[in-house]
């Protein structure tokens, strides 16, 4: 069985991930592998031993991938906002929070280069994706909490502590990726927004005044 | 002195600080009137002072001389009041936070992990003192 992530697994199971990375990394490779907005190219120092000529394909790689983990939580978020709008006040920060991530990370990547080759390429949220199921919009086939098959539960308290928990897992993978980066700068961004999720979770498990 | 160096005494510097504005904000908070905030502002001060002697020890390890405390600090507010009090902890979370997000960037490997778990856990922090969640704590310039 292939690894979820490989391209040359079915072409149906293409992720948003898969697709994203294979399109900047084209571009990367022509582009020079700049994240726009985030220097990287000024501070590739903090490495011990670095090769003389860097590859910093990666960190477009590792963007491509936290873009994606953000996306499904405002999705999830969205989605959660739509089947309880009672939450929308209790959500807001969560969500501007998280918008806030997604808006970053996509002036980072490069444009795919081939608009189109996934429907879910654009990590813009149309308008109506919050009528559709969760998540269902934007199939992952990542084998992780984000792939989360599940409705948002009746119960608001059960979906609060199920956004909580989705919180929890993104706060340990952006901080995983803040580790992998190269560059320092896009590393500090990174540490930054696992902080935000580690905030929303805790507020969220009502852990933020205990 | 690289760079990594350089934020690893700026967050060592921090930290003196903040075990400076938390031994004041300790000793002026009622404990029986205020035992929720009397609680965080104590877990506050163990992990700040264990994270200061860390700090001291990878300063070392890199070879440095580890700042010394200042006699003492200007306190963030006049920590006259409980609001007053709880602000001042709060100020010295967040500029924890920017310290600890700067050594991320300037550092990589065991550095740079205990760095971004600092900053998370700052971050963590700040919703006990009245902060909010922010989309990038610990980056001012967002």
């Amino acid at each position: 069985m292939p690894a979820p992530d490989d391209p040359s697994g079915p072409p149906g199971r293409l992720s948003r991930r898969t697709a994203l990375a294979a399109a900047v990394g084209v571009t990367a490779l022509t582009a020079g592998c700049k994240l726009h907005g985030i220097d990287i190219r000024s501070d590739r120092t903090p490495h011990p031993t670095p090769s003389p000529t860097p590859d910093l394909a990666p960190d477009v790689l590792v963007a491509a991938t936290v873009l994606d983990h953000e996306q499904a939580v405002l999705d999830r978020i969205d989605a959660t906002v739509a089947a309880h709008p009672r939450l929308v006040d209790r959500l807001a920060s969560a969500r501007a929070g998280h918008r806030a991530h997604v808006q970053l990370l996509t002036k980072a990547v490069p444009t795919p280069a081939r608009p189109g080759a996934s429907p879910s390429a654009s990590p813009s949220p149309s308008p109506t994706s919050i009528l559709t199921p969760p998540l269902s919009a934007t199939p992952s086939a990542s084998p992780s909490a984000y792939a989360s098959p599940t409705a948002v539960p009746h119960d608001p308290h059960k979906a609060l502590r199920s956004l909580g928990r989705l919180e929890e897992q993104l706060a340990m993978d952006d901080k995983r990726s803040a580790f992998a980066a190269q560059s320092g700068s896009f590393a500090r961004v990174l540490a930054s927004m696992g902080a935000a999720a580690a905030q929303q979770s805790a507020v969220l498990a009502g852990r933020d005044r205990s | 002195m690289s760079s990594k160096v350089h934020a690893l005494q700026q967050a060592l510097g921090a930290e003196h600080a903040a075990l400076y504005v938390y031994d004041v904000v300790g000793g002026r908070l009622s404990v029986s009137a205020h035992p929720g905030l009397a609680r965080r502002v104590a877990a506050a001060y163990t992990t700040h002072r264990g994270r200061r002697d860390q700090l001291t020890a990878m300063v070392r390890s890199a070879h440095a001389q580890p700042v010394a405390a200042e006699i003492s600090y200007q306190l963030p507010t006049p920590c006259r009041t409980t609001p007053e009090l709880e602000r001042a902890a709060l100020l010295t979370e967040q500029r924890c936070a920017q310290v600890y997000a700067a050594l991320v960037g300037a550092s990589s490997q065991a550095t740079r992990q205990y760095a971004i778990d600092a900053l998370a856990d700052t971050a963590v922090r700040e919703l006990g003192f009245g902060g909010i969640p922010a989309a990038f704590p610990g980056l001012p310039e967002m």
